[in-house]
């Protein structure tokens, strides 16, 4: 009997999956730890690491039911392939008949799709007061500025041997805009997707680390002292204007930026028009929150060890830190070029710096450097400006890298 | 549309590469000065507006009270402790917002804002 008993648990443990465990999971599942470790004890953007690294964790899983994967011919794996079945007619059409896929095959198309990121923006527009830039219009030539380290890291990636769409991805990183990343990303390079998003989420919640040693070297403490003129109050008649105005006028300019753009101005013209407030708190938390759940876990579920565990990682991380000091000193540098145009009504060059997105983050670091050199001097509604300016400033971008580079 | 025409070659030189970048920064600049034009353009626009449309003669009289009542003021600090948590403050005063700014909206937006991120 105790014979039959072990057979039977053998024959048991032949249902199992351990047998099917890789090596490159059991890696991938100590780089899960860390981003846990980073989103839950150091607080490291968690409500995006977390969905992140638990995606990642099921991708690294021999999990049934949940994601198809299919090696391709490089060893790259790719997910979320879903199965159509149906049958031609005589008349040649293809009728479907039924899709079969795993849960995340169907939730990922949301990525695959394009459709998880501009849903996000409809969300951080419906978050985003755009009062501070448009009392103060010349701070969006700084949100154009920091972009400056997108393109550098570009011609960076260039010659470290990658193609033209992976170093867009890669340089979009320091547009510091995760949902934008991860919309150009999955368009021009797709197998990047995990490294860029975790590269991108990471440097963003670093930048309290990453700025102030470039800001402090870019500046002089007469000129981190400089204090700016109040901002004057902006009607609601003019903020749902700006968001007209942005809308028609981003999108004539660059069409490419169309889904970034409209569903951010969409949120933004919600949250001032006063009339849809379930609209606007739908958009600013359940909205906002489910497809942060789903965008998050998709993401994750990308980072295969076959995919993940490669020296091109490495790189794409180092290239981010490298777009995220060239953001940042293009918004400084160039915040002290247009003082010298209005010597009588200056800009402090610390706010250049918050020209790279990371809202609120970067802004809040242009605060408190500011305060440093002057304790009395407030920058944070000054900084605001640039902030939102790069929102808008990583969307045109993304749309020139599209309309120039998609396949 | 102009951008359909912007191409890269397939094995890109690094002055093709530089080229292009400076194209793009021109694009992202172009696009936001254009922008920061419009915007200030609009607030010239809106200021006269608004201006013509109030009576110069007809100030508005915002009753302000002298001192904030003590429960108001006890409401505020507890406020305050609950946002800060554990951080040590000291609120050295309180004063009425002066309801013709209608700064309501952009309050909440950075409540909001805020209300994701720990307090540092």
């Amino acid at each position: 009997m105790l014979l039959d008993i072990l057979h039977d648990f053998a024959a048991f443990f032949q249902l199992t999956a351990i047998s099917a465990v890789t090596w490159q999971m059991v890696v991938m599942w100590g780089v899960c730890g860390v981003l846990f470790y980073l989103g839950i004890r150091r607080k490291f953007e968690p409500l995006l690491l977390v969905p992140i690294a638990f995606g990642a964790l099921l991708a690294n899983l021999p999990t049934e039911g949940l994601i198809t994967h299919r090696v391709l011919a490089d060893g790259l794996v790719e997910s979320g392939i879903l199965t159509v079945h149906g049958t031609i007619l005589d008349t040649g059409a293809f009728r479907i008949d039924h899709i079969t896929g795993g849960l995340y095959d169907f939730i990922s198309q949301g990525i695959k799709l394009e459709i998880f990121p501009p849903l996000i923006f409809l969300g951080v527009g419906a978050l985003t007061d755009f009062g501070p830039l448009i009392a103060n219009p010349r701070t969006l030539l700084l949100g154009a500025a920091a972009q400056v380290g997108v393109l550098a890291t570009f011609l960076g990636a260039g010659l470290l041997g990658f193609t033209a769409q992976q170093s867009a991805s890669i340089g979009i990183i320091g547009g510091a805009d995760g949902p934008t990343a991860i919309f150009l990303t999955s368009k021009l390079a797709p197998e990047l997707l995990g490294a860029v998003a975790v590269a991108a989420y990471t440097y963003m919640a670093l930048v309290p680390l990453i700025q102030p040693p470039i800001m402090r070297a870019l500046t002089t403490q007469k000129e981190r002292k400089i204090r700016m003129r109040s901002l004057r109050p902006v009607s609601r008649l003019e903020k749902l204007l700006f968001a007209l105005l942005v809308t028609v006028a981003v999108i004539l300019l660059v069409p490419a930026a169309s889904p970034l753009i409209g569903m951010l101005m969409l949120g933004n013209f919600l949250r001032e028009c006063g009339v849809t407030d379930r609209l606007l708190k739908a958009s600013q938390n359940e909205i906002i929150n489910v497809v942060t759940i789903l965008l998050g876990t998709s993401v994750g579920i990308t980072m295969a060890g076959e995919n993940f565990l490669r020296a091109q990682t490495l790189l794409i991380i180092a290239l981010g830190m490298v777009a995220f000091a060239f953001g940042t000193a293009g918004g400084v540098l160039t915040a002290k070029a247009l003082n010298l145009f209005s010597p009588r009504n200056p800009i402090n060059p610390l706010i250049g710096s918050a020209g790279v997105s990371a809202v609120p983050m970067a802004a809040r670091v242009s605060q408190v450097e500011g305060q440093k050199a002057d304790p009395a001097n407030f920058l944070l509604m000054h900084a605001m400006g640039p902030n939102v300016a790069g929102v808008i400033g990583t969307a045109v971008i993304a749309g020139y890298y599209i309309a120039t580079l998609s396949p | 549309m102009m951008l359909l025409a912007i191409s890269l070659p397939e094995q890109p030189t690094l002055a093709d590469n530089l080229q292009y970048q400076l194209t793009g920064l021109l694009v992202v600049l172009f696009t936001l000065g254009v922008l920061a034009l419009l915007v200030a353009l609009l607030g010239r626009v809106i200021s006269a507006f608004e201006a013509r449309r109030t009576p110069a003669h007809s100030p508005v009289v915002v009753p302000a009270p002298e001192t904030i009542p003590g429960p108001v003021f006890a409401a505020v600090a507890a406020a305050v402790s609950t946002a800060l948590g554990d951080h040590r403050f000291v609120i050295h005063s309180v004063q009425a917002v002066d309801p013709r700014l209608n700064l309501a909206w952009s309050a909440e937006g950075r409540r909001s804002i805020y209300a994701t991120r720990q307090v540092r």
